[in-house]
């Protein structure tokens, strides 16, 4: 993968695809889940993936739903308080929700990846964290420890240097901080007030115990942000040097999410502005040795995501991109999205409903989606694309028993304007994502996705999706 | 580009049609006589997944030539215990076994959607009374049966029994002008387990180590030969004999 040259012509074509469109963590996305899938849907996926010649090994995460404050920004699914009984209550349910997945798998499903999100996971004690991960433990054959990735978001207003400690003894070895922007009027018109000093504290504890990945999040698109004060913090950024660099879009959609109507629109940098703080960050960011990964990801040359993009071990699933060899999904407590065989099922997102169905004996599960056929090859088709950046057609044609050009004789004929932007490389034989293109991943996708191009999603009033860029 | 064998032939086609006419019953029938054959011949409706085509102890009035899919037929031993017997893919008879006891010896199951044609066996009894040809190809497919039963009793480790039973599977779809070496999983891995005798555990760990040796890739219920070379020398004498 060459090196990513922002030039000139790139505002143009910022412009042109800045559009709202899903970011393809799940193929369909979550617009299609309906209520109609239950419980039985998820147990008989549950199932069949059981009995797959070579079952897929699982992958747990774990949704943690608290916060002590609220970020303006955030449109997770939370519930800010400071009060601590919350979370025990919360996890006596989220308990039997994890044993009552365990008995669904087969004795050979190793867990090879366990990872907690939220809210704020580490609202959780180190030794709350130590319990989760016990019954998680009991109910599921862990993977071997060199193959077993166990991964947490990060506070840093919430973990001190010797909790840190605490989470890497009992086995967490990937984190990723929730940095934002370390600007200080930004920091205050977001409501997250945090100073580099803690960042560092929570990294130095997190290196000299050997984490082996620590990735930093950075949201461009904030209130109060500009390109001088941007380019501060991603001085400080690169200067920490993190093994990846998640740099995220801040969409305002104060219609759908509630906190950001706390953020005053004429705080947020014009279009223009924010732009060139994402093609100023991308240029910095490569400049100082990061390799783009795609979408939000930037990682070093060192690290694994890098490594994965050279070889085709990319992988894309709900938390973005991994390594990991495709995995069975399984989401555990409030608002957490399961993929499991066929089926993406997503749990109801009010505590007291999570507890209501725990308690008569059922899973939490609000709606789902079964895959179809098609699906299913325009899954595999759209990850393709956003990890690998190559298709053959008639290599994926004959993986997947269908004629790629009659199957996708619409869509191909849409790619030539991608290809006049430079986009893609194409040719008879498939496409190739430029590295120019790699920023536009989505869009590109977007071309294979048959929902998307059902609706229509200009519909700037109520955008049920972010922009892509 | 191939087709694999997840392509279905369109159901209710006479056998003179029916693209595996050179593999069923119809095999070396001037057309004349084709037409009797397709008058005995009942077509029904496409079987759902894990759709019963006849019990154990039914009384015997069909064979059945599988149209589309697979089929599996189970028997179950004095102790209770299912046992797999054999899958049966487009253009092979199952339910031959029942001509001798004059009722059904094993339980026939649909995996995946599936259709069958059957056959009333008097009728097919005196046609073949008077057609050699038909004659001939019913006791050769009768024999196949027996052979296939009869490689299956054999003593083999368990990774030449696997390897043994995927070759098997790739030439019988070669035979039927699929890909020899792109095979549709469908049956669950608790059944190929069942029929080769060992856990479904080992099933998946030994198409693991297939796997790392790069004999075999698969995705979903896709397998993939990558060295047939390599797969049958593995299997050895489970293959061949």
């Amino acid at each position: 993968m060459k090196p990513l040259k922002v030039t000139d012509d790139l505002a143009p074509l910022l412009n042109k695809y800045d559009v709202y469109g899903p970011r393809y963590t799940s193929y369909p996305t979550a617009l299609q889940f309906n209520e109609s899938f239950t419980e039985s849907d998820y147990q008989s996926h549950a199932q069949s993936s059981n009995q797959l010649p070579l079952p897929k090994p699982l992958s747990v995460y774990i949704h943690i739903p608290f916060c002590k404050s609220l970020c303006y920004y955030c449109g997770c699914n939370k519930i800010v308080t400071h009060k601590q009984q919350l979370a025990t209550d919360y996890l006596d349910y989220l308990y039997r929700e994890i044993e009552m997945h365990g008995k669904h798998y087969a004795d050979d499903r190793l867990l090879q990846q366990i990872h907690f999100g939220g809210g704020t996971p580490t609202f959780l004690s180190p030794k709350q964290l130590r319990e989760v991960m016990e019954v998680l433990a009991q109910s599921f054959h862990l993977g071997l420890p060199d193959s077993l990735e166990i991964g947490i978001e990060i506070d840093p207003r919430t973990v001190t240097s010797e909790q840190m400690t605490e989470l890497v003894t009992m086995g967490f070895n990937r984190i990723s901080i929730g940095v934002q922007d370390f600007d200080p009027e930004v920091q205050k018109a977001i409501n997250r007030e945090q100073s580099k000093q803690q960042v560092e504290d929570v990294i130095r504890s997190a290196r000299d115990n050997k984490v082996d990945s620590i990735s930093i999040d950075i949201i461009y698109g904030l209130p109060k942000q500009t390109r001088e004060s941007f380019s501060r913090t991603l001085d400080e950024v690169i200067e920490i040097k993190p093994d990846r660099i998640a740099l995220y879009n801040y969409a305002h959609m104060p219609q759908r999410i509630p906190a950001q109507r706390l953020i005053h629109s004429e705080d947020l940098p014009n279009t223009e502005e924010k732009l060139a703080i994402f093609t100023d960050s991308i240029e910095r960011l490569t400049a100082a040795g990061y390799i783009y990964i795609g979408m939000d990801h930037f990682a070093l040359p060192s690290d694994s995501l890098a490594k994965a993009l050279d070889t085709g071990g990319l992988q894309r699933n709900f938390q973005g991109y991994s390594t990991h060899a495709e995995c069975d999904v399984i989401g555990i407590g409030v608002s957490a999205i399961s993929r499991v065989n066929d089926g993406y099922s997503q749990n109801v997102t009010e505590v007291s409903k999570y507890k209501a169905a725990i308690e008569k004996g059922h899973l939490p599960i609000k709606r789902g989606v079964n895959l179809n056929e098609d699906d299913r090859i325009r899954a595999d088709l759209i990850q393709q694309i956003m990890c690998d950046g190559v298709v053959d057609y008639s290599d994926f044609g004959e993986g997947h028993d269908i004629f790629f050009h009659r199957y996708f004789n619409n869509e191909l004929s849409s790619l030539s304007d991608l290809a006049s932007d430079g986009l893609i490389e194409l040719n008879d034989s498939g496409f190739k994502v430029t590295a120019k293109g790699r920023i536009f991943l989505r869009n590109i996708a977007m071309k294979f996705d048959a929902y998307f191009n059902q609706t229509s999603l200009q519909n700037t009033e109520q955008p049920r999706y972010s922009k892509t860029l | 580009m191939s087709a694999s064998n997840t392509v279905a032939s369109p159901s209710f086609l006479k056998c003179g049609q029916c693209s595996l006419g050179k593999l069923c019953l119809p095999v070396g029938l001037d057309p004349q006589d084709m037409v009797s054959l397709e008058n005995i011949i009942e077509q029904s409706s496409p079987y759902k997944e894990h759709e019963t085509v006849y019990q154990s102890e039914q009384s015997f009035e069909k064979i059945y030539a599988v149209k589309s899919g697979m089929f599996k037929t189970v028997v179950i031993d004095a102790n209770g215990n299912e046992h797999i017997v054999g899958f049966h893919l487009p253009g092979e008879l199952f339910g031959l076994d029942a001509i001798y006891p004059q009722k059904y010896i094993s339980t026939a199951v649909s995996l995946g959607t599936s259709s069958v044609c059957g056959i009333n066996y008097n009728d097919l009894e005196s046609l073949a009374a008077k057609l050699p040809s038909l004659q001939r190809q019913l006791f050769s497919l009768m024999s196949k049966e027996v052979q296939t039963s009869q490689s299956m009793t054999m003593e083999h480790a368990a990774d030449q029994k696997l390897a043994g039973f995927i070759l098997a599977l790739s030439s019988r779809y070669k035979q039927r002008g699929y890909s020899e070496t792109r095979i549709n999983l469908i049956m669950p891995r608790r059944d190929i387990a069942n029929h080769l005798n060992m856990a479904a555990e080992t099933v998946s760990r030994l198409f693991k180590r297939f796997q790392a040796e790069g004999l075999l890739e698969i995705k979903r219920t896709d397998l993939h030969i990558t060295n047939m070379e390599g797969l049958k020398e593995l299997a050895g004498c489970a293959s061949s004999c």
